[in-house]
């Protein structure tokens, strides 16, 4: 029973993309759902509504109608790059110009703006430049992320605006890359000849929306700014004799209707908004819309083609191994293999084009597409020298060596589920079930083969021990390389974005695919956003690795991030911020204790970190400077860590952090962590486990619900990205196992039950033994109506008797549900940032960072923990001032230097460098305004 | 490169800013204006202010550092203790982030010559150092006066004359000039060359050919060859004047091996130091054919014992930088695992041309700096204000950003050609060994238990320890001496080679291998076999296959006397093993 079903789709509603990801080549009628006739009456309506207010939209110049086999190029921010999805603007300019042969090619890219655009190294080389491109029309959209400047922006964006024409009719639109470490961008773009002058055409934002029930209010914050620079457009296309189109004021018209909402948070629209931009659009640059020569069947027919199209292209543009395609390791493996690839690729890209225009034509099609012309793949020849030999699960387990006591039990192996091809991250629902992404697809699409990673969900129906049964709840994936649970459905990876899968209907089958979060870069599948943890406070955090240059866009603006860091994002705010901004090699891991404090683990080098330490706020490209390791590197490379907090664990091991190895040791490290100052130190001790099963590679580790260590076998005798081709036909895809490390001497704990249950009985699941139990049930409790859980944390916390040694702990706990709700209780949060255990004031303040924007007097609040007693509150509250900005930069600065009133040790003084470097940098830029 | 408007306003604004920390313009902001606020304000407790102080050196503005140079040479403000703390970060905040006092600085030279300095050797060389760093003209000819005085300690000698050298000028030219003739000892000549390649490059190269032509062979090149490869054009110069008067074969081997261990392959002056020394020139990366042949003669003829040998000779320098089973340098990767992640032939690729493929983590910098000097090193941090790198001795650079001329992308700090120093075979049989690491099941597999792996030889032990027999009193002064050591390291599967590290006049070595315990309790030592061996942990010492000791929480070392002469093995291996019942949790330390 679920008591809120998909309360995340209630918030994203309509914004469902519900083929996009799957259908590939058997493209059929049937999956184009009542495309035609809804796109019918739409786009009638938002007809009329556009010859009203036309004068508006489209200025003084007009665009040239196109011609015959022109080449229509989208670029600008994720407003662009959505509309590949949907398709429903191409459809119309497909279905107006049937005859033309239009050529239409999306290079939208997430927080792409007039002056910003990162690219991961020689993206030049794949292809995709205006150079390559020579395109007849360049839409461009832009404008979004450059209004987040304000009003003292607009005159430099005029200006910029200006130069940016003058530069795209000569095709010029460079992107910038960052050498590792840099702080100063390279500027790279094509070159070539420009063949053609492009008619370029302006296109301004959207408005926003609020969307108060989930906090988020780009309406309010944006729109005066978005105006501003619709208007900065305009007048710039004026003068300089190009088309513009304003789609501010139209959205605009129709969010004010408070009808239904456009977007699905606040700035990026969902399918209805989709739908009711198209013929806006179509209109704006081509005049009344033509009576209609499709039926419905037919234009449902031409939109899927157009988004099977655009997926192609998608692989195309933003292939995900680009570091091995066009970047720095091309040499000595891709070279071989993928210029056939692509060649395929671009030729099967073309054959959906003409498809496109037979369908528009109103001609019919064959259902399966003909690739036969597309060319064939090079053969690879692996330079894997030994043989294979797949170990047999009952051989696999007598591989092991365990510590004393321990043993491990096969849970699930590719035997009983063949499904459990190269399991990568897991997470525990509320019913104790396990669930697992796969990836036979990794690396990354094979042209013509569709893709078809998983989610699984793996249950022990009768509680032996062994999991029994699958449920498969998504298919048709992309290298999901992360998973996490949460409001109602599934966060998962869908390379090189972040996709959300409701399940508000609770069959066990993802009701729709909604891509949420965009702009994360492409440049390594293996450097993909992992290690999907929630923080005690309701942030979902995940980390990408090194080459990777992301820009992701949201309601607050672009964030943008070089070379490898850690996420933070609040889905039910939309807040997406770097969390940490360093140049890590590739981190796997990410682990919060027990009072909220979290390590970071670096997988490529072994390198593991105190997370508080280094998780001030930086301005991009700015990163944080080398920190020291919390514990004695032993082997490396690692992926996934998890701190012991089990009662079937030995009592000396609760609190150790165990880290897996997945070259060369293979298997769980073990390591003492004590507190020492402001942060901590742990050092190795004997290791929970190894195999000498070459194959056995443990990618995943985490507590289930029965006090058991589950561990994620990614199971592959290959592994190197560098050392073997991509396309080594010895990389394994067809195995997995799942292994849980039990302590014989204590019994397994009772699993709790948590979905479905009760408030009052949640709460009380938070005084568990197990950190993973409370985390659950935190989860849990996020789905609940926030008045509901608010109400009931008060009541809960009115019942605990002050002299329980639990006591402060279970306020942290109540402190952090509300977190969870964005429920600001600042009576609760004082009373803790000044309680007697110094562990729950560090927490308080940790909290404290993320809610500054919501406290009058944060900063004062600040000033009080950095003269705190204990070392680790003091770091804590130097952290947070390193988030103020603008007229409390100073102020936070002034404060920041009290802490030298007190010991500063290594730690500390790292910390308060680095606040202090982020204030005056923000200190300097003003005094320069 | 700024090929457009947008670009260079975006940039150029940002490279404003961040410079405006490091360069000394009189309006820089300080970036520590709330501390000296805190500092002047009274407010700051005693036992606080060396953290103060220390926060406004490293990253305060010329003020901020003129305020505390101020207060801590004219005053008695801050105790001899925190004056001397303060020369040293000043000293740092000079060479790191270029940024010195603003105001006349030539107070210094009293300092030098003054009383406190006469009673504190530090505070003198402190002051020493800092009129290199802070080019105090005024300095030179004191400076100058300590460098001919043969009465000067040698460790102030060198810091005088590496002032001058940075203050540069013509007293300083003539003063190193003068160390360079024939009357001084080679090694104060090598380094008076060394000093003038960055004074005076022409000079340098004349005085370097006389000072490398009068060397023995067992006299040390490398202090000059690292000079002039650190300098820009110096090793081309280098190279043309060598060609015309050539060193012996014996000093241009060493040179070229010394480059080489640098990651250093310099085209001309490899090729001279080649012709010299009778090596033939850098032979071409494998082809892909090449490359396949190689892994099938290396599949048939390989032999990894043998090949471990080859890793382990020092002219090959391996592991200077690699180590396996965690001995070994630390500046290259660690290769335990090569062999279960890497096929054969990216092995043999990474031989012939290591820059083929290189780990994102090291990847290199080549920095030229405006004095002219090059760095090459793996980038270990970077900032806005610094550059951190490590070069191919593992040594740490801190190079201010402002002072870089020009940066490129370097290549591998691996050196290249380094088949042409070894026979096919011992090529094959190099490659074979490397693809053995790792491999579960051989003696190449990951280290299994807590066995030594790297030791440290005492490297001149007094002739009262050498002896049959061990006066303890004597060792005990001796090893809390602080004796110098070499690394040594066992072999991948933990036998240490004692007949690569005996020498020739006494067959006794003394060991040592370090554990450290993180939680107290009883940890057992096992030698392969205690013949001719004594073992100490602390005072108490074993003659015992076996050992049980306790050991309390921290490091401790446990120190061997090995006589290779009674012993009739010639290897010896120690491990250290968890004894029945006991909580002790324990590791051995590795490294370089």
């Amino acid at each position: 029973m679920k008591v809120s079903p998909g309360l995340r789709s209630l918030w994203l509603f309509k914004s469902c993309l519900p083929h996009q990801m799957t259908s590939l080549l058997l493209q059929t009628e049937e999956h184009a759902l009542m495309f035609g006739f809804h796109r019918r009456i739409m786009a009638q309506v938002a007809g009329l509504l556009v010859t009203l207010i036309l004068p508006h939209i489209l200025s003084a110049q007009v665009v040239k109608p196109p011609e015959e086999e022109d080449k229509i190029v989208l670029i600008g921010n994720t407003l662009a790059e959505r509309m590949q999805y949907f398709g429903d603007w191409e459809t119309l300019l497909h279905s107006r110009f049937p005859d033309k042969h239009l050529v239409v090619r999306n290079l939208g890219w997430s927080a792409d703006s007039i002056n910003d655009r990162m690219r991961s190294l020689n993206f030049q080389d794949h292809g995709h430049t205006l150079f390559d491109h020579q395109p007849d029309t360049i839409l461009a959209f832009f404008g979004f992320n450059e209004s987040f400047a304000g009003p003292d922006g607009a005159d430099q964006f005029r200006e910029d605006l200006k130069q940016f024409i003058s530069d795209l009719r000569q095709l010029k639109y460079p992107h910038q890359t960052y050498d590792r470490g840099a702080e100063t961008p390279k500027l790279y773009d094509g070159t070539g000849e420009v063949e053609k002058t492009p008619q370029i055409v302006l296109i301004s934002p959207i408005a926003n929306e609020d969307l108060k029930d989930r906090g988020i209010l780009a309406g309010q914050a944006n729109n005066e700014n978005l105006q501003l620079y619709t208007d900065a457009m305009r007048e710039v296309a004026k003068t300089n004799d190009v088309p513009f189109v304003d789609l501010f004021t139209p959205t605009k018209a129709i969010m004010d209707r408070h009808e239904q909402p456009l977007t699905f948070n606040g700035v990026h629209l969902n399918e209805y908004g989709h739908e009711k931009l198209a013929p806006i659009l179509d209109e704006a640059l081509f005049g009344d819309l033509p009576a209609e020569t499709l039926s419905d069947a037919q234009l449902d027919s031409l939109r899927a083609a157009v988004v099977e199209k655009n997926l192609q292209h998608w692989y195309d543009f933003r292939a995900v191994n680009g570091y091995y395609i066009y970047g720095d390791r091309k040499e000595p493996f891709g070279v071989v293999n993928f210029p056939a690839e692509f060649t395929k690729l671009r030729k099967m890209v073309a054959n959906r084009d003409a498809r496109i225009w037979a369908l528009a034509a109103g001609e019919e099609v064959s259902k399966v597409i003909d690739d036969s012309n597309s060319g064939d793949f090079v053969d690879v020849v692996t330079n894997f020298e030994q043989d294979v030999h797949i170990t047999p699960p009952e051989e696999a387990i007598d591989l092991f060596t365990l510590s004393d006591g321990f043993e491990i039990q096969l849970v699930a192996s590719e035997i009983d589920f063949p499904d459990l091809e190269n399991p990568v991250q897991m997470a525990f629902d509320g019913k104790g079930r396990l669930w697992v992404t796969t990836m036979g697809a990794y690396p990354m699409y094979l042209p013509g083969t569709p893709v078809d990673d998983k989610v699984l969900i793996l249950e022990d129906t009768d509680r032996d021990g062994r999991m029994d049964k699958e449920t498969i709840f998504a298919d048709g994936l992309h290298v999901p390389t992360g998973i996490e649970l949460g409001d109602g459905g599934a966060y998962v990876a869908q390379q090189p974005n972040l996709m959300y899968l409701p399940d508000a209907d609770g069959d066990d089958h993802a009701d729709e695919k909604q891509l949420i979060l965009h702009g994360f870069d492409s440049a390594d599948s293996h450097h993909s956003i992992s290690a999907f943890e929630w923080g005690p406070g309701g942030g979902l955090y995940f980390q990408e690795g090194t080459f990777h240059h992301s820009q992701v866009e949201t309601p607050y603006g672009p964030q943008r991030l070089a070379n490898a860091g850690v996420f933070r994002y609040e889905p039910r705010t939309e807040k997406f911020s770097v969390h940490v901004s360093y140049s890590f090699a590739n981190p796997w891991g990410h682990v919060f204790d027990q009072w909220g404090q979290n390590f970071v683990a670096d997988a490529s080098g072994g390198a593991n970190y105190f997370g508080a330490a280094f998780s001030g706020d930086v301005d991009h490209p700015r990163k944080h400077p080398n920190l020291k390791q919390f514990l004695v590197k032993q082997w490396r490379p690692t992926a996934g860590c998890e701190i012991v907090s089990s009662r079937n664990f030995p009592k000396e091991m609760q609190g150790d952090y165990l880290l897996n190895n997945c070259i060369g040791f293979q298997g769980v490290l073990q390591y003492r962590v004590k507190d020492e100052g402001s942060g901590f130190f742990a050092e190795p001790i004997e290791p929970l486990l190894r195999s000498s099963d070459p194959n056995f590679r443990p990618v995943d580790l985490q507590f289930g619900p029965d006090g058991a260590l589950y561990l994620i076998d990614w199971f592959n005798p290959l592994v190197g990205h560098m050392q073997h081709s991509l396309r080594d036909p010895k990389r394994d895809k067809s195995h997995g196992r799942i292994w849980r490390v039990v302590y014989t001497g204590k019994p397994l704990v009772d699993p709790p039950l948590i979905a479905g249950q009760a408030l009052p009985y949640l709460l009380d699941l938070l005084k568990s033994y197990e950190d993973r139990t409370r985390y659950r049930a935190r989860r849990e409790l996020r789905e609940h109506p926030t008045e509901q859980v608010v109400a009931a944390v008060d009541e809960w916390l009115g019942k605990q008797k002050p002299e329980d040694d639990q006591y402060e702990q279970l306020l942290l706990e109540g402190l952090w549900v509300k977190q969870h709700h964005n429920a600001v209780d600042e009576d609760l949060l004082n009373r803790l940032l000044t309680t007697s255990d110094p562990r729950v004031r560090a927490a308080a303040t940790r909290v404290l960072s993320y809610w500054s924007d919501q406290i009058d007097d944060s900063l004062q609040l600040l000033q009080q923990q950095i003269a705190d007693e204990h070392p680790r509150v003091r770091l804590e509250a130097v952290r947070a001032l390193s988030f103020y900005r603008g007229e409390d930069a100073q102020a936070a600065m002034d404060i920041s230097a009290e802490a030298f009133l007190s010991d500063v040790d290594d730690y500390l003084q790292y910390t308060l460098d680095e606040t202090m470097a982020t204030l005056q940098a923000r200190v300097d830029a003003q005094s320069k305004e | 490169m700024c090929r457009l408007k947008f670009f260079c306003l975006l940039v150029t604004g940002f490279v404003l800013l961040l410079s405006a920390g490091v360069v000394q313009a009189a309006d820089t902001p300080s970036a520590v204006a709330p501390v000296m606020r805190l500092l002047k304000s009274g407010r700051v407790p005693a036992a606080r202010m060396e953290a103060i102080v220390e926060q406004v050196i490293r990253r305060g503005n010329e003020h901020d550092l003129a305020y505390i140079y101020e207060q801590a040479s004219g005053t008695d403000a801050y105790d001899p203790e925190l004056r001397l703390h303060i020369y040293n970060l000043l000293a740092d905040a000079a060479a790191e982030r270029q940024v010195i006092p603003a105001g006349d600085l030539s107070s210094l030279v009293d300092v030098i010559s003054s009383d406190q300095a006469a009673a504190s050797p530090e505070l003198r060389l402190a002051a020493i150092r800092l009129a290199g760093d802070w080019r105090v003209a005024q300095a030179a000819e004191s400076l100058q006066s300590l460098l001919v005085n043969p009465e000067t300690p040698e460790n102030v000698r060198q810091a005088a004359l590496h002032s001058l050298t940075l203050i540069g000028g013509d007293v300083a030219r003539q003063a190193i000039v003068s160390l360079t003739d024939a009357t001084h000892p080679v090694s104060v000549r090598s380094e008076a060359v060394a000093a003038l390649a960055s004074l005076d490059l022409p000079i340098a190269v004349e005085q370097a050919v006389g000072v490398l032509n009068g060397m023995n062979a067992d006299d040390d090149p490398t202090g000059i060859v690292s000079a002039f490869l650190d300098v820009q054009g110096g090793s081309d110069q280098l190279a043309t004047a060598i060609e015309q008067s050539p060193p012996s074969k014996e000093i241009a081997m060493l040179s070229l091996r010394h480059m080489y261990s640098q990651g250093r392959s310099d085209a001309s002056l490899s090729t001279v130091l080649g012709t010299i020394a009778g090596i033939e020139a850098d032979p071409q990366p494998l082809s892909p054919e090449q490359v396949a042949a190689k892994l099938k003669e290396v599949e048939a003829h390989g032999d990894a014992s043998r090949g471990e040998a080859v890793f382990r000779r020092a002219d090959l320098s391996c592991m200077k930088c690699h180590a396996v089973s965690k001995g070994g340098g630390q500046v290259g990767p660690d290769l335990s695992a090569l062999g279960a992640s890497s096929p054969v032939d990216y092995i043999i690729n990474s031989i012939s041309n290591p820059d083929q493929q290189i780990k994102e983590a090291f990847v290199t910098r080549i920095v030229i700096t405006e004095q002219g000097l090059i760095h090459q090193g793996i980038v270990i941090d970077r900032t806005g204000e610094r550059l951190v790198l490590k070069d191919a001795k593992g040594k740490q650079l801190t190079i201010p950003i402002a002072s870089i001329d020009e940066e490129v992308e370097g290549k591998s700090l691996m050196p290249k050609g380094l088949m042409k120093f070894m026979t096919d075979s011992e090529f094959l049989d190099l490659v074979k060994f490397l693809s053995m690491l790792g491999k579960p099941g051989t003696e190449y597999a990951i280290r299994q238990t807590p066995r030594m792996q790297r030791w440290r030889v005492l490297s001149s032990p007094p002739a009262e320890l050498s002896g049959p027999t061990v006066d303890e009193s004597v060792l005990e002064e001796y090893m809390a001496s602080d004796p110098k050591t070499v690394p040594a390291y066992s072999r991948v599967n933990g036998d240490l080679p004692l007949g690569e590290l005996a020498r020739d006049t006494n067959p006794v070595l003394w060991l040592q291998a370090e554990v450290d315990v993180s939680q107290d309790g009883d940890i057992g030592i096992s030698l392969d076999s205690a013949e001719g061996v004594q073992t100490w942990v602390g005072p108490r010492s074993s003659i015992e296959d076996q050992i049980t000791v306790t050991l309390p929480r921290g490091s401790h070392q446990i120190l061997l006397r090995v006589d290779t002469a009674a012993r009739s093995s010639d290897v010896l291996r120690l491990e250290l093993f968890r004894v029945e019942g006991s909580s002790a949790e324990f590791t051995v330390v590795d490294g370089a």
